[in-house]
């Protein structure tokens, strides 16, 4: 499969200058995220501090206004238009439902074998409208394709929502995967999974990002909170 | 991208709004047909408002499905200017041709 050739190079994705506002009220002001080849990094906030808001600037297609976005320290103007450098999976499903997984992975060329290697159960669904499918195979075919893809970025905007356990640690082996080819940027509400599979992890809140350290388990839950 | 590729895009973009489109080209045609010369600037208006409305419908109901061709690097202006001028290209060849075969 094309995608598992590892790149010999190390990019770095540096977001900085953001700023963002509605109204009165200032959304993103302080804004530093570094990302690099070989590094799943993740980004944590309460609803509404502005994940998504964070990753769509970044991929340019919410204006804002201030922004520098850089790969290798090269300014871009308009990140969506290079796939090649950077490409991004929103929260929802946005593969045009009458399209098939076949012709999916052909569009973004890739092989289907891969898909149905990871996961056998798509096999019968070669060519069934991704309509047909079920919430949580669609997601993963989201996740799946721009995962794969050969890019240097990936940025997934909550991947583990709406997948089951099986299909979270699917993903989770995916990423580890795809990290050695590409940079990639995730954020979701399932924080323990962020933590679990991030290498590091800003938070953002009061429109500001922070390196954060992981916090320590807590017996009582079992899990990261 | 290979050509093929992006004109595969294209038309899977196209087939969006292709049904409606292409029965207001061939209403537009049969009025032509009927009333011939005097209502041309009508036709001609009443296919570029109706282009305006794609535009605005699937802008506001298809905009999630945009990621999509995002992700392969056909921008929207790409994808609109693209499929809108071979509508009303479309629209115009069937006008000329049945200009063509009524006189």
């Amino acid at each position: 499969m094309m995608t598992s050739t590892p790149s010999p190079l190390i990019h770095t994705l540096t977001a900085d200058g953001i700023q963002l506002s509605f109204g009165e009220r200032p959304v993103l002001s302080n804004i530093y995220l570094l990302c690099r080849t070989g590094r799943i990094t993740g980004l944590l906030g309460r609803n509404g501090a502005g994940k998504t808001t964070l990753m769509r600037i970044i991929y340019g297609d919410l204006p804002c206004e201030g922004r520098s976005v850089r790969i290798d320290n090269i300014h871009l103007p308009l990140p969506y238009a290079q796939p090649d450098k950077i490409r991004y999976m929103p929260q929802f499903n946005f593969i045009p439902g009458h399209l098939t997984p076949e012709r999916i992975c052909r569009d973004f060329n890739l092989d289907f074998q891969g898909l149905e290697n990871a996961f056998p159960e798509f096999h019968p669904f070669r060519r069934q409208p991704l309509r047909d499918l079920s919430t949580g195979q669609r997601r993963m075919i989201n996740i799946y394709i721009i995962s794969r893809s050969q890019s240097q970025f990936v940025m997934l905007d909550e991947p583990f929502t709406l997948l089951s356990p099986i299909q979270i640690e699917k993903v989770k082996t995916i990423l580890e995967e795809e990290k050695q080819n590409k940079g990639i940027l995730i954020t979701d509400h399932l924080h323990e999974h962020i933590w679990s599979v991030s290498d590091e992890v800003y938070t953002l809140a009061e429109g500001r990002t922070r390196l954060t350290s992981p916090p320590a388990p807590n017996p009582s839950h079992g899990c990261f909170r | 991208m290979k050509l093929s590729a992006i004109i595969r895009l294209l038309l899977t973009f196209y087939k969006s709004f292709f049904l409606f489109n292409f029965l207001i080209t061939l209403s537009c045609a049969t009025l032509y047909w009927e009333y011939g010369l005097p209502i041309l600037k009508v036709l001609l208006w009443l296919k570029i408002a109706t282009l305006g409305l794609t535009w605005y419908f699937i802008r506001s109901y298809k905009q999630k499905e945009f990621y999509y061709y995002r992700n392969l690097g056909l921008r929207d202006t790409i994808l609109w200017s693209v499929t809108l001028s071979f509508d009303l290209a479309l629209c115009l060849l069937l006008l000329m041709l049945t200009h063509h075969l009524h006189s």
